[in-house]
C-alpha cells in the first residue's frame, strides 16, 4: 500500500534538501536563534502581538499572520476522518490526526501532538509541539520535528529529516531520506534504511539489517530545536470575522425559510439574525453571471448543510470568491458549522466555533483555491472519505479574505421601489427610500440596500439577483368592482401605507390609497380591499411601505422600514387567466434552422422565452397576451418568429385593439399578419434588425464569451373581435413557428429564396397557409401530411424542441445531447422517463452557454 | 348555469327537510311518469373536495436504455412529438359551508411548511380564477418540470380562511 502511494508524492514538487536542514542544524547549535525565515516571521509576529494585541488586529491582515495559506485552521483539534484528502495546509494550536489513508497535501502544523493513521499522508512537513506518531506504512513527504517524540509505524516512509526533541522510534522497515536527529533516544526496528546521519544525544539502539548511509553517532553534540510553536489565532479570526461583517447587512435571510427549498443566490452581502440552514437534498445555487463577484454570509448564530445538501456554482468565475462568515455572535450561540454527510459546499469557513462535518462531504475552492475553514475557538472535525480542496489546490483563504476587504466598497444604505418614473422612485424625484442601517422592519425575507432605484423596467432584483420584493401576495385577482384580498408578511409589528394605481394615470392617488397606516403583525397578514369600479382594465403598479410609524406619503425618505414596487394586472370581473408556463416564468423555443436538412442539433439558431396568458370571460376567451424575448441567435439565416393560432380566424382578433410593444416601446405596425385567412402573429420578419452578435462574435449569446444583456422583449395584447369558446382555443403553447426572412437565400433546397413560404414548426404542428407544401420530403425532411406528421426527420427527429422552462439552451455547435445527457432517454421512453430533461439540474453546465 | 340553478334547488330541499350543513343530500323526488328522467343532481360534500388528475395518464413501461451517443443518432419513436407537458382535468367541488364569492389560485412554486401552513409564490400561478358556482372544472397545461401544484381558494368574508391543497407529481 505504501509503495504504490504515488498519489502523496506527486504533488511535491521539491523534497526537503536534507544537506540545508544540517546545515540549519549546525547554525542553530552556533547560536542563530531561528531556523528559518519562516520562523523569523513567526517569531517577530509573536512578540508584537504580545506587546498589544488590540493594536495587533487593526494592523494585521491575514496574508501577514501565520494563518497565511493556511487551509485548515483550529484553535482546538483537528481530525480528518479514514480516506478523507486536504488539498492545503493544515495549522492546529493543538493537536492535528489524520485516520488511516488520509492524506493532506500540503503541511501540517500542530501546537501539540500529530497523529497520523496507517497508511495515511502529509505531502509536505510535520511540524509538532510534542509528539509524533505515524501509522503503518503512513508518508510524509517532508520532514518532521516533534518537540518531544516521533514514534514511526512499520514500513512508513519519510523523505525528509526527523528531528525530535527527546526520542526517535522507529518501527521495522522504515526508510528515512534525510538525517535522524533526537534529543535523547533513537530505536530503529529491523530492516529500516536511514539515507542520511542517525544522531541520539544518549542512546542509539539499533535492529538487526538496518541500513544507515550516513554516519550513526550515540551521544550527539547536535541539539535539536526547541518546540514549535503555533500561535493561538482567536483575536485575528475574530477580528476578520467583525471586518466581513461591518461590510454591511446586505440582503437579509430568513432563517425559517431560507434552505428550505432549492435557492439561488447571485453575488453579493447575504446575512441572517439567527442561523443557515440548507435542508437536505437541497441545493443552494451562486450564480455568478459569468463576472468575478463576492459572497459574503454573514451568519449570526450557526451554518449548517444538512444530509446531501449541495452548494452549485453557476457561471462562477476563477477569481470569484465565497466567504460564509459563522459569526455566532447571537446571544448564546456557539457560532459553529456543521455538514451533514455528502453535503457539498464550496469557500471559505470562518467559523467562530467548531467546523465538524459527516462522512462524504466537500468543502471546495473556487477553481485552483483549496476551500478551507478556520474556527476561531475550537475544534475541527471531517468525516471519512471527505474532501477539502481539490488536488494540486493552491492555498487562497487567507488572501482571498484579505483582498475582499480591501476590494470591498461602500455599502449601499437605502431601499428604493421600482416602479416607473412617473410614479417618483428615484432620489432626484423624492423617491420612496427606507434606511436600511440597524433597520428590523421589513416585508417578506428581507430588505436589500442600493444607491438609488432601478426603475422599470430594471430592477434592483435582476440587478443584485436578490429578490427582496417578496412581503406582498396577490392572493386574489384584482377585478373591477369586486373585492379582492392580499397577504402581507412583515417582519414585525408595524404599519403599511399602499397603493395601487387603479385608474392608471402613472401616479398613485389619494383615493388610490388601500391601507393607512394599517397596522400588521410579525409574519403574515391578511389585507382586505376593493377595487373601484372605475379601475382600468390591465397592467398598472402598486407600491407598499412598511414602517414604524405609518402614515407615509407614496413619495419621500423614512429612517426604517421597506418599500415594495408591484407590477399588477387588472382584468374585468369574473375574469379566468390560465398561464403558460406559469403567470412569471418563461417557456423556451428553441430551433435548428436547416430545415428541410439535419443540422448541427445544438437547437440554438433560434431561441424564443415567452409566456401566454389566456383570458376567459363566462367560458369564452376574450384575450390573449403573449410574452417573450428572443434568447439567443445563433445562425446566420434571417429568420421571423410568429405565432398561430390554429383554428382560429384573422377576423376573429380585434386587430385595432392590439397592443404591441417591444422593448417597452409601442409599435405602429400590427402584428396580425395581412392577407391571411388565419390568425397569425408576426414578432418579427427578421430577428437580426432587434438583435447584433457581441464584439469578435459571429452569433448573438450562443459563443462562450459573446454574452449580453437581453435586446429584445416584446408584448402583445390580443383583444377578441368575437370571443372565442375555450373548446375551440388550441391548447397552450398553440403554434409558435419560424419563418425565412423575404429576401435572404434560406437552404440550397430551394434555389430562391423561399421568404414566407418557408417554416418551421414544432413536431406535428401544421404549417400555416403561408407555407409551401411542395417542401414538404425535401432533403431530410420526412412530414406526412397525409398522416398529421410534420416537420420531422427521417429518425423522427424535429427541428424545433419545446420545454417549459427558461431553458439554458447549447454553447454553439453542441449538440443538445451533450448539454442535456437526459434527452436521448427521455425521447426513448416517449417522455415517461425524464420528462424535465431540460432543466438546469440536469444539465452538464460546461456545455451550455452563460452569458 | 344549469349546474347553479340544480344547486339552488338542492339548497332549497335541504332547508325545506331541515337538514343542511354539511349533509349530503343525494335523494332526488321522482319524476312525474312518462317524463324524462332528470339529469342526476350530485351530492354536494360536506368537505370542499379538490381534484387533478392527468387527462390521458400514459402507461409506464420498462425503462429503454439509449445508446445515441449524438443526436444524429436518436431514433423517435413514431407517433412520439416530444411534448414538455401533461394536460390534467381540475375539479373543484364546493361545500355549503364554502359556497360563497371566493377566488381560485392554482399555481406551481410554493412551500409546505410542517404545521401544515403553506408559502404560495402567486407569481407562478396556471390559473387564477373567480369562482361563483359550486362546481369548476377546468383543463390545465402543466409542463414536465413542474414538481407539483397547489390550489389555493379564497374567501372574499374577512372571517373565512382561505383553503389550500397541494399535489406533488
Amino acid at each position: 500500500m505504501k509503495k504504490s502511494n504515488v498519489y502523496v508524492r506527486s504533488y511535491y514538487g521539491t523534497n526537503f534538501d536534507v544537506n540545508s536542514l544540517s546545515q540549519v542544524l549546525i547554525e542553530y547549535k552556533s547560536g542563530y536563534l531561528c531556523r528559518s525565515a519562516k520562523q523569523v516571521n513567526r517569531f517577530i509576529f509573536t512578540l508584537l502581538f504580545s506587546l498589544g494585541s488590540s493594536l495587533q488586529v487593526a494592523a494585521q491582515s491575514l496574508v501577514d499572520s501565520d494563518l497565511n495559506n493556511q487551509s485548515l485552521y483550529a484553535s482546538g483539534y483537528i481530525t480528518a476522518g479514514a480516506r478523507t484528502t486536504v488539498g492545503g495546509n493544515v495549522q492546529s494550536a493543538t493537536a492535528v490526526t489524520l485516520a488511516a489513508n488520509a492524506i493532506v497535501a500540503g503541511t501540517v502544523e500542530a501546537g501539540a501532538a500529530t497523529t497520523l493513521g496507517a497508511d495515511a499522508g502529509v505531502v509536505g512537513y510535520i511540524e509538532a509541539g510534542s509528539t509524533v506518531t505515524l501509522g503503518v506504512a503512513a508518508i510524509v513527504n517532508g520532514f518532521i520535528q516533534a518537540g518531544t517524540t516521533a514514534t514511526i509505524g512499520a514500513s512508513a516512509v519519510i523523505d525528509g529529516s526527523v528531528v525530535t526533541g527527546t526520542t526517535a522510534t522507529f518501527d521495522a522497515l522504515v526508510e528515512v531520506s534525510g538525517d535522524v536527529l533526537a534529543g535523547t533516544t533513537v530505536t530503529v526496528g529491523a530492516g529500516s534504511i536511514f539515507h542520511g546521519n542517525v544522531d541520539a544525544g544518549t542512546t542509539t539502539t539499533i535492529g538487526a539489517g538496518v541500513q544507515i548511509d550516513g554516519i550513526l553517532t550515540a551521544n550527539s553534540s547536535l541539539v535539536p530545536p526547541p518546540p514549535l510553536l503555533v500561535t493561538n489565532q482567536e483575536v485575528l479570526i475574530t477580528s476578520m470575522q467583525i471586518a466581513l461583517k461591518d461590510l454591511g447587512t446586505g440582503t437579509e435571510l430568513v432563517s425559517t425559510t431560507f434552505g428550505v427549498n432549492n435557492e439561488t443566490l447571485e453575488a453579493g452581502i447575504y446575512s441572517t439574525i439567527d442561523y443557515l440552514t440548507i435542508t437536505g437534498g437541497k441545493t443552494l445555487t451562486l450564480d455568478g453571471k459569468g463576472v468575478d463577484g463576492t459572497w459574503i454570509f454573514n451568519i449570526a448564530n450557526y451554518l449548517s448543510f444538512a444530509i446531501d445538501a449541495k452548494v452549485i456554482l453557476l457561471n462562477v468565475t476563477d477569481n470569484s470568491t465565497i466567504i460564509w462568515n459563522v459569526m455566532g455572535d447571537k446571544a448564546g450561540s456557539a457560532g459553529y458549522t456543521q455538514l451533514g454527510a455528502g453535503a457539498e459546499t464550496t469557500g471559505f469557513i470562518l467559523a467562530k466555533g467548531f467546523v465538524q462535518t459527516g462522512a462524504n462531504t466537500v468543502i471546495e475552492g473556487i477553481a485552483n483555491d483549496c476551500g478551507g475553514a478556520y474556527s476561531a475557538t475550537n475544534f475541527i472535525e471531517f468525516g471519512a472519505d471527505s474532501v477539502v480542496g481539490q488536488t494540486g489546490c493552491t492555498n487562497g483563504m487567507a488572501a482571498s479574505i484579505s483582498q475582499t476587504l480591501a476590494d470591498a466598497p461602500v455599502a449601499a444604505t437605502l431601499d428604493f421601489g421600482d416602479a416607473p418614473a412617473s410614479y417618483a422612485s428615484l432620489v432626484d424625484d423624492d423617491g420612496a427610500r427606507h434606511s436600511t442601517e440597524n433597520n428590523t422592519i421589513f416585508m417578506g425575507s428581507g430588505v436589500d440596500a442600493e444607491f438609488d432605484s432601478y426603475q422599470f423596467p430594471l430592477s434592483d432584483d435582476v440587478t443584485d439577483g436578490n429578490d427582496d420584493e417578496d412581503g406582498v401576495a396577490f392572493v386574489t385577482g384584482l377585478e373591477v368592482n369586486n373585492a379582492a384580498v392580499l397577504e402581507l408578511i412583515a417582519s414585525t409589528s408595524a404599519f403599511v401605507d399602499a397603493w395601487i394605481d387603479f385608474d392608471g394615470n402613472g401616479v398613485f392617488g389619494s383615493d388610490e390609497k388601500i391601507a393607512d397606516a394599517q397596522a400588521v403583525i410579525q409574519g403574515n397578514n391578511t389585507l382586505f380591499y376593493a377595487v373601484p369600479e372605475w379601475a382600468e382594465v390591465g397592467s398598472t403598479w402598486a407600491r407598499f411601505r412598511v414602517s414604524s410609524i405609518g402614515g407615509l406619503e407614496p413619495t419621500g425618505s423614512f429612517s426604517d422600514g421597506e418599500v415594495e414596487d408591484h407590477q399588477v394586472d387588472i382584468t374585468e370581473l369574473n375574469v379566468s387567466i390560465q398561464y403558460y408556463p406559469s403567470a412569471s416564468e418563461w417557456a423556451t423555443i428553441a430551433f435548428e434552422d436547416n430545415w428541410p436538412s439535419i443540422g448541427d442539433y445544438d437547437f440554438n439558431d433560434l431561441v424564443i422565452n415567452y409566456r401566454i396568458s389566456e383570458y376567459t370571460l363566462n367560458g369564452e376567451v376574450i384575450r390573449v397576451k403573449l410574452e417573450g424575448q428572443i434568447a439567443a441567435v445563433g445562425a446566420l439565416h434571417h429568420n421571423g418568429f410568429a405565432f398561430h393560432l390554429p383554428g382560429i380566424l384573422r377576423s376573429t382578433i380585434d386587430e385595432n385593439a392590439i397592443r404591441y410593444t417591444i422593448n417597452d416601446l409601442p409599435q405602429n405596425i400590427s402584428p396580425l399578419e395581412a392577407g391571411r385567412n388565419q390568425a397569425i402573429f408576426i414578432i418579427t420578419n427578421d430577428v437580426w434588425d432587434w438583435v447584433s452578435p457581441g464584439e469578435n462574435c459571429n452569433y448573438y449569446r450562443t459563443e462562450a464569451g459573446c454574452g449580453s444583456d437581453i435586446q429584445m422583449v416584446f408584448s402583445m395584447t390580443l383583444p377578441m373581435a368575437n370571443a372565442i369558446p375555450s373548446a375551440q382555443m388550441p391548447e397552450f403553447p398553440y403554434d409558435p413557428f419560424l419563418f425565412a426572412t423575404e429576401g435572404y437565400d434560406h437552404s440550397l433546397a430551394f434555389g430562391l429564396p423561399p421568404g414566407r413560404a418557408y417554416e418551421i414548426h414544432l413536431p406535428d404542428k401544421a404549417p400555416t397557409e403561408a407555407f409551401r407544401t411542395d417542401f414538404f420530403g425535401r432533403r431530410d425532411d420526412r412530414s406526412e401530411p397525409q398522416n398529421g406528421r410534420y416537420f420531422v426527420s427521417t429518425n423522427g427527429m424535429p427541428w424545433a424542441i419545446n420545454v417549459g422552462v427558461e431553458m439554458q439552451y447549447s454553447l454553439e455547435y453542441m449538440d443538445v445531447i451533450y448539454a442535456y445527457p437526459l434527452f436521448s432517454s427521455f425521447i426513448a421512453n416517449q417522455g415517461l422517463v425524464d420528462a424535465d430533461w431540460y432543466i438546469l439540474e440536469n444539465a452538464n453546465t460546461n456545455n451550455i452557454f452563460s452569458n | 348555469m344549469n349546474k347553479l340553478y340544480i344547486f339552488v334547488c338542492l339548497s332549497m330541499l335541504i332547508t325545506a327537510c331541515g337538514g343542511g350543513g354539511s349533509q349530503s343530500i343525494t335523494a332526488v323526488p321522482l319524476p312525474p311518469a312518462g317524463e324524462p328522467l332528470p339529469v342526476p343532481i350530485e351530492s354536494q360534500p360536506a368537505v370542499t373536495e379538490f381534484s387533478l388528475e392527468e387527462s390521458n395518464p400514459k402507461e409506464a413501461g420498462d425503462m429503454i436504455g439509449s445508446s445515441a451517443k449524438t443526436s444524429h443518432e436518436i431514433v423517435v419513436p413514431n407517433g412520439f412529438a416530444l411534448s414538455s407537458e401533461r394536460s390534467f382535468d381540475l375539479r373543484i367541488t364546493r361545500a355549503q359551508d364554502d359556497n360563497e364569492a371566493a377566488y381560485l389560485s392554482l399555481c406551481s412554486d410554493y412551500k409546505q411548511y410542517n404545521d401544515g401552513s403553506y408559502s404560495i409564490n402567486y407569481d407562478s400561478c396556471l390559473l387564477r380564477t373567480s369562482l361563483s358556482d359550486i362546481n369548476y372544472e377546468a383543463v390545465i397545461i402543466v409542463t414536465n418540470d413542474t414538481p407539483g401544484l397547489v390550489a389555493a381558494l379564497w374567501f372574499m368574508d374577512e372571517s373565512k380562511k382561505p383553503l389550500i391543497t397541494d399535489w406533488r407529481f
